[in-house]
């Protein structure tokens, strides 16, 4: 197995300033919390929410 | 919030029978474009759980989500290939904390990261998870008959064995689905409880549409 990987980049290369990849702005900090957050949403709920 | 109703259809425009739907792999669209304009296509499986997540989205935030990259697009070189073929997206939330998007995506069957700089634009990049089953989690695409790009399963669905890294494998394992960022556990933000419990349900998805359907003509 490589260790190449997706979405590989040069991070001076061109399609860093394409925005169609993404949107502007400075990156979120993760919070300290996130990973003890709730299920944010019930899953699977179909027949309650078609 | 929006009022406009989104619609899964063939490629040629033609509506879907959902008393008959076609075949889980049948290439299709959705009749929302990404946000360059372009279609977002994708098979039946990745066009459906694109849609119930708009759903949920407009239920929960009041907006749609945006297709900022949808697949079946070679175009972007900084996405190595994930986008070449089916299941892969970027995407994101307008107004809804990138932190949120990912748990709200993750928690409904959309295996993510929130990508950001300093190598990428703010985006969601993640892929819809196949029904667990095969002998391997990266085999998963390529049993039940999606193709997708070669880091996305690590190869299976393109050469019929793992090759190279594997996103869907690094997403089950907690971790960051980068170069060089495969170690288990390294991931330290929000993932299910319970990962399989989250993959998008299909059927229930067509039944509802079917019965949509048919509320529509005895209207």
């Amino acid at each position: 197995m490589t260790d190449q990987h997706p979405e590989q980049l040069n991070p001076d290369g061109p399609d860093l300033g394409d925005p169609t990849l993404g949107v502007p702005g400075p990156p979120e900090e993760l919070p300290a919390n996130d990973a003890d957050q709730d299920e944010p949403t019930a899953v699977n709920d179909y027949e309650a929410h078609p | 919030m929006s009022a406009q109703v989104f619609e899964i259809r063939y490629l040629n425009g033609r509506k879907i029978n959902w008393e008959k739907p076609p075949p889980v792999t049948k290439r299709v669209m959705w009749t929302k474009r990404d946000q360059s304009g372009r279609k977002v296509t994708g098979s039946l499986r990745t066009i459906c759980h694109l849609d119930r997540l708009n759903r949920l989205c407009r239920r929960k935030y009041g907006v749609d989500l945006v297709v900022i990259q949808p697949p079946f697009n070679t175009t972007v070189k900084a996405s190595a290939g994930t986008h070449d073929f089916d299941c892969c997206l970027d995407l994101f939330i307008p107004g809804v904390p990138w932190w949120e998007q990912q748990r709200f995506f993750r928690a409904n069957g959309f295996a993510c990261w929130y990508r950001h700089l300093p190598l990428f634009g703010n985006h969601i990049h993640g892929f819809t998870l196949p029904p667990r089953e095969g002998k391997s989690i990266s085999d998963d695409f390529k049993v039940h008959g999606f193709k997708v790009g070669i880091y996305v399963d690590g190869g299976y669905s393109l050469d019929g064995h793992l090759i190279t890294s594997s996103q869907i494998e690094d997403y089950y394992n907690h971790a960051f689905g980068l170069a060089s960022q495969h170690t288990p556990n390294s991931d330290k933000s929000w993932f299910p409880k319970n990962i399989e419990a989250t993959i998008f349900d299909l059927d229930a998805y067509i039944k509802n549409r079917a019965r949509e359907q048919r509320d529509k003509e005895a209207a």
